[in-house]
C-alpha cells in the first residue's frame, strides 16, 4: 500500500482546528464574478485539473495524538452550488474534512477555505488558478501563468508547501502579547449557522482621493473610519466602561520575506484608540492609524511576533501534551489574546491583478471574512477594475456599525452601492 | 436605480430594504417586479450535524450497560438476593444521566443539562433514601434544599452571564458570597434535622473569611492601579 505523504500544520493554522464551533467555522471566502454564466461541469473539470497540480487542494485534515496534520487523499471534491450564508462550516456527504470547497452561483465562483489551509493570499492563487484553467476549458484561452496563476503544465516547487514561519523567525527576541481587552459591539446574535453580509461597492479612486486628503494609505483610511463607527457605537451603549477600540489588520508576511508559500503567512497588528483619553476627531484617528501601522509593520517587530506565537509550538513540555489537552488550552489562549482582544478585522486583499487576456472574462473579485465567534462585525476587501469591494459579514442582527460606516463614506462624498445577502 | 431615503446609499435592484436599516424601498419610478437574479441564492445550506454525537452517546451507554447488568449478577450469584448492586445500578444510571444529555442536546445545552442533573439527583437520593434507610427522612430534609440551593446559584450565574457585563474577579467573589450563605444553609438544615437548638458555630467563620475575600475581590476589581500591581509583582 502506498504510503500516503502527510504535512504538519503552520504555526497560525494550528489553532483553527482547536477553536472552531457551530458559530465559528475559522473560514473565508474568495470569489470571481465572470461575465457569463457559470457551467458547474466546466468548473468540475477545472478543479480536477487544478487539483492534480497544486498539491494543498489534495489534503485532508487528520488528527493526530499530539496535532493535527495534512494528509494527503485522492479524494473526490465535488463543486457545489452557492448558499445564502456563505463561509459556513465544510461538510456535506463528499467534502466531509476537506479544508476547502469550490461552489458557484449564476456568474460566480467561489472558493471557501478553512483558514488553516491558507491565508487570503493562498486562497486567491486557488481562486486565480481555477478560474484560469475554467477560461482555458471554456473559451480556450490560454493564461500565461504568474506568480497567483499556477498552471498546470508547470512544475510543483515544495516551497508552496513550506511552513515559512519556521523559515524565517530569527529568535532574536520575542514581543509580548500582552495588551488590553478592546470594545465589543453588542446586539442579538443570529441563529448559529447565519451570516449577515453586507458588501459596499466603492470606486477606488474616490476613497484613494479622500485617503490622500489626510495623508494615509486606503487601508489605514478604511481602518479609521471603522474605528469612528465603533466609537459612536460605543458612545451610544449604556455600557459606562469604556474599552479601546482596535482594529486587527492582517499583514501579509510575503512582501517582506520571499516565500512562495500557499499556506498561512500573515501576522495580525491591531491599530486602534484609546477613547478614555478623550473624544477624538476623525483626523486624530486617522493619525493614531497611520502612525501605529507604520511602526508596528516592520520586519524586526514582525519577525518578534512570529517568534513569540512559534515559542509556544517548539516547547518540549508543551509538544508532549495531547491534544486533547492542548485543544482546551488553545481554545482558552484563543479567548484570552484572540478576538478579545480587538472590536473589528480589516483585511484588505489590495488590488487583484490578472493577466490581460483573464481580465476581459472577470467583473469583480470579493474578499470575504466568517463569522467571528463572538459575531462581531468584521470586514474584508479586494479591489479589481476600479471598484473596492468591502464585505462586512456579522452575526449580529443590528446593523449600526455597518451603517455608521457607509454612511461616513456617502457624507464624506464617496458613493457607495449596497448588496446583501439578507433579502 | 433606488437610494435608500435614510442612509443614502445606493441599493442594489432586488434589494427590498436598506440592509443596513430596515427601510423599505419604494421607487415609484420602478413599479414592475425586477428580474434581476439576487447577489446570493435564497437556499441556505446548512451542514448536517455529524453522526458522532449520537455514536459516542450510544458507546457511552453500551459501556455503562455491561457493568449495570454484571454488578446485580455477580451480587445475586454471591449473596442470593440484590443488595449492594442496587446502589452501584442506580448510581451508573444517573451517570448516564449526567453524561449523554449533554451530548445529545443542541441548544440552550446548560440550563437544559443542569435542570435534568437537578430532578435525576433528587429523585436518585429519594430513591437511595428509601430503599437503604426509609426510617430516615434525610432526602428531602438535607439533600433537597441543598440541591435547591445550588440551582438556584447555577440560575443566577446565568443571569449575571447573559444580562450583564461582568470582569472574571466579580464572578469569582459572587462565588464566595454563595458559599458564606451555603456554610449558614448546611449548618441550620443539618441542626434542624438532629433536632440541635442553638445558633451558628462553624458556619460563622467560614462565612466571615468568604465574604471577606469576596469584598477584598470587588474592591480589587475596581481599582486598576492594584490590579496591575498584582499583575506585576504576581506574574508567572
Amino acid at each position: 500500500m502506498k504510503q500516503k505523504r502527510w504535512y504538519r500544520l503552520d504555526n497560525a493554522a494550528k489553532i483553527y482546528p482547536a477553536v472552531r464551533t457551530k458559530k465559528w467555522s475559522g473560514n473565508f471566502r474568495v470569489s470571481a464574478t465572470l461575465t457569463e454564466k457559470v457551467d458547474p461541469e466546466i468548473l468540475q473539470q477545472a478543479l480536477d485539473d487544478v487539483r492534480k497540480r497544486i498539491v494543498n487542494l489534495n489534503l485532508e485534515l487528520k488528527t493526530g495524538f499530539f496535532w493535527y496534520f495534512f494528509e494527503e487523499t485522492d479524494r473526490e471534491v465535488l463543486v457545489e452550488p452557492d448558499s445564502q450564508n456563505p463561509c459556513g462550516r465544510i461538510g456535506g456527504k463528499h467534502n466531509r474534512d476537506m479544508p476547502y470547497r469550490v461552489r458557484y452561483y449564476d456568474r460566480r465562483i467561489v472558493v471557501e477555505v478553512f483558514h488553516t489551509l491558507a491565508d487570503g493570499t493562498g486562497g486567491m492563487i486557488f481562486l486565480k488558478s481555477i478560474v484560469a484553467r475554467y477560461l482555458f476549458l471554456k473559451y480556450s484561452v490560454k493564461i500565461p501563468p504568474d506568480d497567483e496563476i499556477i498552471s498546470c503544465d508547470s512544475e510543483y516547487d515544495t516551497e508552496e508547501m513550506e511552513d515559512a514561519y519556521k523559515r524565517y523567525a530569527k529568535f532574536r527576541t520575542m514581543k509580548s502579547r500582552s495588551e488590553t481587552k478592546g470594545y465589543h459591539f453588542k446586539g442579538t446574535a443570529l441563529p448559529d449557522e447565519q451570516i449577515s453580509v453586507i458588501t459596499g461597492i466603492i470606486p477606488v479612486d474616490d476613497v484613494l482621493k479622500k485617503s490622500r486628503e489626510y495623508g494615509v494609505t486606503l487601508t489605514e483610511f478604511i481602518v479609521s473610519v471603522m474605528i469612528e463607527s465603533f466609537m459612536k457605537c460605543q458612545a451610544q451603549s449604556k455600557s459606562k466602561i469604556e474599552r479601546p477600540i482596535k482594529v486587527s489588520v492582517p499583514i501579509n508576511l510575503r512582501k517582506i520575506y520571499p516565500s512562495k508559500t500557499m499556506r498561512n503567512f500573515s501576522l495580525y497588528i491591531n491599530p486602534g484608540i484609546e477613547p478614555r483619553y478623550g473624544e477624538f476627531t476623525f483626523r486624530e484617528i486617522t493619525e493614531e492609524v497611520h502612525h501605529f501601522m507604520r511602526m508596528n509593520n516592520k520586519e524586526k517587530y514582525l519577525n518578534a511576533i512570529m517568534c513569540k506565537n512559534l515559542s509556544d509550538e517548539i516547547n518540549p513540555f508543551l509538544r508532549i501534551v495531547p491534544l486533547v489537552f492542548k485543544n482546551i488550552a488553545m481554545a482558552t489562549a484563543f479567548r484570552m489574546y484572540g478576538e478579545t482582544l480587538v472590536s473589528s478585522t480589516f483585511s484588505n486583499l489590495g488590488l487583484v491583478k490578472v493577466p490581460p487576456e483573464m481580465e476581459k472574462y472577470i467583473e469583480r473579485f470579493e474578499f470575504m471574512l466568517g463569522r467571528f465567534m463572538a459575531g462581531m462585525p468584521s470586514a474584508a476587501a479586494a479591489s479589481f477594475k476600479g471598484k473596492l469591494y468591502i464585505n462586512w459579514t456579522s452575526g449580529i442582527k443590528e446593523k449600526d456599525v455597518e451603517r455608521n460606516f457607509f454612511t461616513s463614506l456617502v457624507k464624506s462624498g464617496i458613493h457607495v452601492k449596497i448588496e446583501s445577502n439578507m433579502c | 436605480m433606488s437610494y435608500c431615503v435614510n442612509c443614502g446609499v445606493e441599493l442594489e435592484k432586488t434589494q427590498k430594504r436598506c440592509p443596513l436599516c430596515n427601510t423599505p424601498v419604494i421607487n415609484p419610478n420602478e413599479t414592475e417586479i425586477t428580474t434581476e437574479i439576487p447577489p446570493y441564492p435564497t437556499d441556505n445550506v446548512v451542514v448536517v450535524e455529524r453522526k458522532l454525537r449520537r455514536m459516542t452517546a450510544l458507546l457511552i451507554t453500551i459501556i455503562l450497560f455491561v457493568p449495570f447488568l454484571l454488578c446485580p449478577l455477580c451480587d445475586f450469584l454471591i449473596t442470593g438476593r440484590l443488595t449492594w448492586s442496587v446502589y452501584t445500578m442506580l448510581s451508573i444510571e444517573l451517570g448516564w444521566i449526567y453524561i449523554v444529555p449533554p451530548i445529545l442536546l443542541k441548544h440552550n445545552t446548560v440550563m437544559k443539562c443542569a435542570w435534568i442533573d437537578y430532578f435525576s439527583t433528587i429523585i436518585f437520593l429519594y430513591g437511595i433514601n428509601m430503599i437503604f434507610a426509609p426510617e430516615n427522612n434525610w432526602a428531602l430534609e438535607i439533600a433537597f434544599p441543598i440541591l435547591s440551593y445550588l440551582m438556584a446559584v447555577v440560575l443566577i450565574y446565568a443571569v449575571l452571564a447573559r444580562r450583564f457585563n461582568i470582569s472574571v474577579l466579580v464572578y469569582i467573589a459572587t462565588g464566595f458570597v454563595f458559599v458564606a450563605v451555603m456554610s449558614l444553609l448546611i449548618e441550620y438544615i443539618i441542626n434542624s434535622y438532629n433536632n440541635i437548638s442553638g445558633g451558628f458555630v462553624w458556619a460563622v467563620p467560614v462565612m466571615i473569611s468568604c465574604l471577606g475575600v469576596a469584598l477584598i475581590l470587588i474592591v480589587i476589581s475596581k481599582m486598576t492601579k492594584l490590579k496591575a500591581l498584582i499583575k506585576k509583582i504576581m506574574h508567572i
